[in-house]
């Protein structure tokens, strides 16, 4: 019994218990896709943003709307086993937690993964979106968009106290997310003194990174120039860096806060 | 081999400034069941946690076939079998679901039907969890439990909420578990089931063992009791020369109770004595202490000195 075979069989069951609750397989599996389509249709989609076509720009950014959706499904999901005391019986198997980890973030990342694809299809036809020029980028992005709303996730579950804040907790977060990152308008439309917060929430990073790669051109800079293979890396570094931040911090909460078992009476 | 399955050596565990086991000690030889009685609160279920290897101990030492369960966890897990007090399912899975997802992480596993047919739930396989009666889920635990063939069981309250048919078919199923080898540690407060199924047990009260033993020991630690009814006497009106070692008379209203380390005597004496005296004594009873006796016997000496 490998370990890799172990968070497997997590994953499967995970997936198995996701489709048996029809209104958390509605909002984890169709809303993150219905959100998507309508970013992309809007009429702004005419105006050109940084030289690049708004229906272009925001069909890119969509991809990153499956990570907040990424979050509630892991963040539920532990409040949940963690409350029926599902845990405790996991935990009183030969699984070891890590697997029972990786087996919850794998689950969602597969999910998100699925999504990504049908987004970045959709974007491609409809949106005449190009190829994405940097694909080693791209999936950079997309694994470390992954990993840090996953650390998020399991970082803040300790203190969320069941299922019902759980759902509310992940609204806040998907707001921010699609607002604040950069997403769905770009990050020089909002106030002075919300840009620079902004650019410090956990997806900016990640959404600038796929536009980059994406599009192989840096637009943290005026009008955006051209980039190359090597060049968008560079330039992805700052991003890096604050995504790097946000998994140092939840992992942090973690080791501080995550519970196994529910609050004693 | 060794032949210890459980040791606990000067147990401690604490929850914040809260004691919840004060330094207890056993061990459980192979194959053998250990019944761990006492009050909600006694520390029972701390202590299994501990030995389940969930906490390890705040102070002390225990093993699990020469493992320390923390520490050494992949070496024991996967031979231990563990029903807890109360755990949860994934209420949406059917019972074969959740047997089939269980197997996928344990070594050796029965196959899904031999494990349900053990707790007579293959009627169940299709039918989703949350639909099941309580006693029907704490079958599907002990299934979970004796999936992975363990060497040693822990039962934390197995019967709790079963009717008495279940009841038996669990001491059933348990002790066709002892008669392959495997070592149970029980924790109950039905003390029938106790006498029914332990070799050895410790009565448990405010985190220390306060009584172990063999249950005739245990048992024998209190005197026979004699009891009946007789209106309008006192204790001293009875045949019993003060000093004898181990004697109480307890009178309550016209219920007196004789307990008696010579139960033949005393008995000869008090039918004498009433005979002589044509009195009758109503319902007339001679027996052993139960273990329910002996324990709020300890409950009950234990709160005065608390």
């Amino acid at each position: 019994m490998s370990w890799l075979s172990m968070v497997w069989a997590q994953t499967r069951l995970n997936q198995t218990v996701l489709l048996r609750m029809r209104g958390m397989a509605f909002s984890v599996l169709l809303l993150p896709l219905f959100l998507a389509f309508s970013f992309t249709s809007g009429p702004q989609a005419e105006i050109a943003i940084d030289g690049v076509p708004g229906s272009v720009f925001a069909a890119v950014g969509a991809i990153a709307v499956v990570f907040p959706f990424s979050y509630m499904t892991i963040a539920t999901s532990i409040v949940v086993r963690r409350e029926e005391r599902i845990y405790k019986r996991l935990r009183g198997t030969a699984l070891p937690t890590s697997a029972i980890f990786a087996g919850d973030v794998l689950h969602a990342t597969l999910i998100g993964a699925a999504q990504a694809l049908v987004i970045l299809a959709y974007t491609m036809v409809a949106a005449d979106v190009p190829l994405p020029a940097n694909i080693p980028l791209l999936l950079v992005a997309f694994v470390l968009g992954a990993a840090v709303f996953a650390a998020l996730a399991i970082g803040t579950a300790g203190f969320i106290p069941n299922y019902e804040v759980a759902q509310i907790v992940a609204l806040p977060v998907l707001l921010l997310s699609m607002f604040g990152s950069g997403m769905v308008i770009p990050l020089h439309v909002l106030p002075e003194e919300l840009q620079r917060p902004a650019e410090l929430l956990p997806l900016t990073p990640i959404v600038s990174m796929l536009r980059t790669a994406f599009l192989g051109r840096d637009f943290s800079q005026d009008a955006a120039p051209q980039v190359g293979l090597f060049e968008a890396f560079q330039v992805s570094a700052a991003s890096l860096g604050i995504a790097l931040v946000w998994i140092g911090l939840s992992m942090w909460s973690t080791r501080k806060y995550f519970r196994w078992d529910p609050r004693r009476a | 081999m060794n032949e210890t399955a459980i040791e606990v050596r000067n147990l401690h565990q604490s929850y914040g400034d809260f004691e919840a086991v004060r330094g207890i000690g056993f061990e459980v030889a192979r194959g053998e069941l250990y019944a761990l009685l006492g009050t909600n609160g006694a520390g029972k279920t701390t202590t299994l946690d501990v030995l389940e290897g969930y906490h390890p101990p705040t102070k002390g030492e225990v093993r699990i076939l020469g493992h320390d369960p923390v520490a050494e966890r992949d070496a024991v897990r996967h031979r231990m079998g563990i029903v807890l007090q109360e755990a949860g399912f994934y209420k949406d899975l059917t019972v074969g679901e959740t047997v089939a997802a269980w197997r996928r992480w344990t070594r050796d596993a029965l196959e899904t039907r031999e494990a349900l047919g053990k707790v007579g739930l293959e009627h169940r396989e299709k039918v989703r969890v949350g639909q099941l009666s309580g006693g029907e889920r704490r079958r599907l635990d002990l299934a979970l439990a004796v999936l992975g063939r363990p060497e040693v069981l822990f039962l934390d309250e197995p019967t709790t909420g079963l009717d008495p048919e279940a009841r038996r078919n669990v001491w059933e199923l348990i002790r066709g578990m002892l008669a392959d080898g495997v070592t149970v540690l029980l924790t109950t407060h039905y003390l029938d089931e106790a006498e029914q199924l332990a070799q050895r047990l410790a009565i448990m009260h405010q985190g220390r063992i306060v009584t172990e033993g063999v249950l005739a020991d245990v048992l024998a630690s209190r005197g026979t009791r004699i009891t009946f009814r007789l209106p309008g006497f006192a204790g001293s009106d009875l045949p019993y020369a003060p000093g004898l070692a181990r004697r109480s008379v307890v009178v309550n209203g016209d219920a007196f109770t004789v307990e008696t380390d010579e139960p033949q005597e005393d008995l000869r004496l008090l039918l004498d004595w009433a005979h002589g005296r044509r009195l009758e004594l109503g319902g007339l009873e001679v027996r052993r202490p139960t273990l329910e006796e002996v324990f709020l016997d300890v409950a009950q000496t234990e709160g005065v000195a608390a």
